[in-house]
């Protein structure tokens, strides 16, 4: 199934794209779906979304699912469906 | 003693004369510095309820327990202290750059600014010469012009100068103190403290060696720290930096737009960190003894505002982007710039413009009244004359130099409405009414509506607590923030290097600098005590529950559209909110704190604020 993927921040500028669309399984999960594009786009990649333990999502960045923050879903083990738009957006604390 | 001069300097104005007081290693370990000091000094020396204005309201400077030194990110950092004429009680604010390492160098921690000059004056530090100059050639500067004629004048280019504007002279409540050109102590209107003193600028030299405890230790310490303030937990503010918060705001439904109109602004795109980064940052650059360097330095090189040069963060961005209405960077750089150079801190006077554009579009005031100026949101060269006509009183720039809160007082006809500010202070970048637990920091916070004593967005956006919905349990969250901020604020730490840091990391760094045994607990007690202890001064300012609340738009009015669509805070949330938070303080349910608490934080000496107790 297809779901889309928005990148804001360090990520989209790292790949020079602002959404994509991603061919997964029936019932992917985020971690899955991380995972996968990790596998795609390397090193960069992955120190950007991930922690050093290759498990946890990156201190400061926030993942959302149509919008919701996975936090407030299953976390990572979040379940995606056919259609869901999967965000990756950097908080800053500051900034003035 | 280490690190600490263990100095204070105490200026009177009025007369010119100086002299030094002295602290301990007692009040050094109790308040740390930087928060801690300048709060605690401010109490001490401040009488109850005098006008911000007052001659005697003292106008004080402190710097952090590791400014000066070798520890990466700590050493420059600065916070200004008095009462403050936005809300009438605590006015603090915070600068960075090179100017705190150079005033620990000249010999002081601390200085205390009271009276007022017969004429305009800068005071000049030069390590222990300590003098009342005349500025009377300076009184009108910029702030830039200010620095460089002192430079030129004393015959020394690397004298530090924090500074005010026409605005500060003028006694605008959003005027700023401006230092090392892109930094500033910018809210809570202290520029126009100063001005009240007839103060142009306090300019410092220092050539002492600032000796910490085991430099050898320490040393080792840093070279991994600097490792680490360069490292992935700070590389975003190097990349893109801050103003990358405005697309992830607007993708939250959080991003202030047209004066909290809504939460999702169209034009975010062309406003956004990406875009900035693009088309307008020309270098990075960083402060003293900062291995991570973020200032990204944004300059316009074509079209009506062609040489306007910023350091660009995301909140003046929000302040002048979406605040606004303007989708168009090459304005808001100019707008930052305009404020930089007349003193005028740039997220309040987006905030105050912002308000103004309202007050125009439902014409309650005119054409006339801005000068000719069409001040409809989205119009970016109105937007940018309203700044230099707020911070010279020129026009309506009069009425709206007074901040929303009084500018909607005089205006009235349901402008109080949409005046966003809270104790008198203008609003910042989150949209609070669909980030609750924000919301609570934000209604509590020490010095107004502000994000930096707290950071509670985190909770929200990070999706580790339902963001619409209100809960007692926020406010331990927000209380722990708050505290763990007052260690930030005293040691002075930058908040970008947040995640290479926990409390036992940096009681150590404590220890090493100064020689004083210090643990983890006993620096959080310290955060703790401090914002016991800011609360005490706000309670004898005047602050009541009442005082902890949100502007009406935020509680009556719900986010039109987008992902938050329906969200606000109505007074049921926020009493749930804010009855947690004062428990979880050991505070009264009017918000003062209980006599055990002071027991505990050996604050007992301020038992007769708390006065007769309430359950």
């Amino acid at each position: 199934m297809r779901v889309k993927v928005q990148y804001l921040g360090p990520v989209r500028v790292m790949l020079d794209k602002r959404e994509e669309e991603v061919e997964v399984s029936l019932k992917t999960t985020v971690y899955e779906l991380l995972r996968k594009l990790s596998n795609t786009y390397g090193e960069g990649f992955e120190r950007e979304v991930f922690e050093d333990d290759g498990g946890s999502i990156r201190d400061g960045l926030i993942i959302t699912v149509n919008g919701r923050a996975i936090g407030q879903l299953d976390g990572v083990r979040t379940s995606l469906k056919l259609g869901d738009v999967v965000t990756l957006l950097p908080l800053f604390a500051g900034g003035g | 003693m280490n690190a600490y001069t263990g100095k204070i300097l105490y200026v009177d104005l009025t007369s010119g004369r100086s002299k030094t007081g002295i602290f301990n290693e007692d009040f050094a370990r109790a308040y740390i510095g930087g928060t801690g000091f300048g709060i605690k000094t401010l109490i001490d020396n401040q009488e109850p309820g005098i006008d911000p204005f007052d001659p005697q309201n003292p106008l004080i400077y402190a710097v952090g327990a590791a400014s000066g030194t070798m520890v990466p990110c700590a050493s420059s950092k600065f916070g200004v202290f008095a009462k403050s004429p936005a809300s009438n009680l605590l006015g603090e604010a915070y600068s960075t750059g090179q100017w705190g390492a150079e005033l620990r160098q000249a010999g002081y921690d601390i200085v205390v600014i009271k009276g007022k000059s017969p004429k305009p004056a800068y005071l000049w530090i030069d390590d222990e010469s300590v003098q009342r100059m005349d500025a009377s050639h300076l009184w009108g500067k910029t702030t830039w012009d200010t620095e460089e004629t002192i430079r030129n004048d004393l015959g020394d280019q690397l004298i530090r100068v924090s500074a005010i504007g026409p605005a500060g002279e003028k006694l605008v409540r959003t005027a700023c103190l401006l230092n090392d050109h892109f930094r500033a102590a910018g809210r809570t209107g202290l520029g126009a403290v100063a001005g009240s003193k007839n103060l142009k600028a306090v300019a410092v030299r220092g050539t002492h060696d600032v000796k910490v405890a085991q430099p050898e230790e320490l040393r080792e310490l840093c070279k991994d720290l600097y490792e680490r303030c360069k490292g992935p937990a700070t590389s975003k503010y190097r990349g893109l930096g801050t103003p990358a918060n405005v697309l992830t705001l607007n993708a939250q439904g959080a991003l202030p737009t047209r004066n909290y109109q809504s939460a999702t602004f169209e034009g975010a795109e062309t406003v956004s960190g990406e875009y900035l980064n693009e088309h307008f940052v020309t270098k990075i650059e960083g402060c003293t003894a900062c291995p991570c360097r973020c200032e990204h330095i944004a300059e316009v090189r074509e079209g009506p505002f062609k040489g306007a040069i910023a350091r660009v963060e995301y909140e003046p961005t929000m302040a002048f982007g979406p605040y606004c209405g303007v989708d168009r960077l090459d304005a808001v750089i100019k707008a930052i710039e305009y404020c930089n150079l007349y003193g005028v801190d740039a997220i309040s006077t987006g905030i105050v413009v912002g308000f103004g554009m309202e007050c125009y579009e439902r014409e309650l005031i005119t054409k006339e009244d801005t000068g000719g100026l069409e001040l409809e949101f989205g119009n970016g060269e109105a937007m940018v004359e309203m700044v230099k006509k707020i911070a010279l009183r020129k026009d309506v720039g009069d009425v709206l130099a007074e901040g929303v809160k009084r500018a909607s007082e005089k205006i009235g006809r349901g402008s109080e409405h949409f005046a966003m500010h809270i104790k008198g202070v203008e609003v910042t970048g989150y949209e609070l009414r669909g980030l609750k637990t924000c919301a609570l920091g934000y209604a509590v916070s020490r010095r107004g509506a502000d994000h930096q004593r707290h950071g509670s967005y985190g909770w929200d956006l990070g999706g580790k607590v339902d963001r619409f919905k209100a809960d007692k349990g926020r406010g331990k969250l927000v209380m722990g923030d708050e505290d763990v901020y007052c260690i930030f604020d005293s040691m002075i730490l930058c908040k970008f290097t947040r995640g290479i840091w926990d409390f036992d990391l940096i009681a150590k760094v404590y220890s090493l600098v100064t020689g004083i045994p210090m643990t983890g607990a006993e620096l959080l007690k310290a955060g703790e005590r401090m914002s016991n202890l800011a609360r005490l001064y706000n309670v004898r300012e005047g602050l009541t529950r009442k005082g902890d609340t949100l502007p009406p738009r935020i509680m009556k009015d719900p986010i039109p559209s987008g992902v938050a669509k329906g969200s606000y805070v109505n007074q049921e949330d926020l009493d749930i909110l804010l009855d947690g938070y004062y428990e979880a303080r050991g505070w009264t349910k009017e918000g003062v704190p209980k006599k055990e608490k002071l027991k505990e934080l050996g604050l007992e000496a301020y038992a007769n604020i708390a006065g007769k107790e309430e359950s």
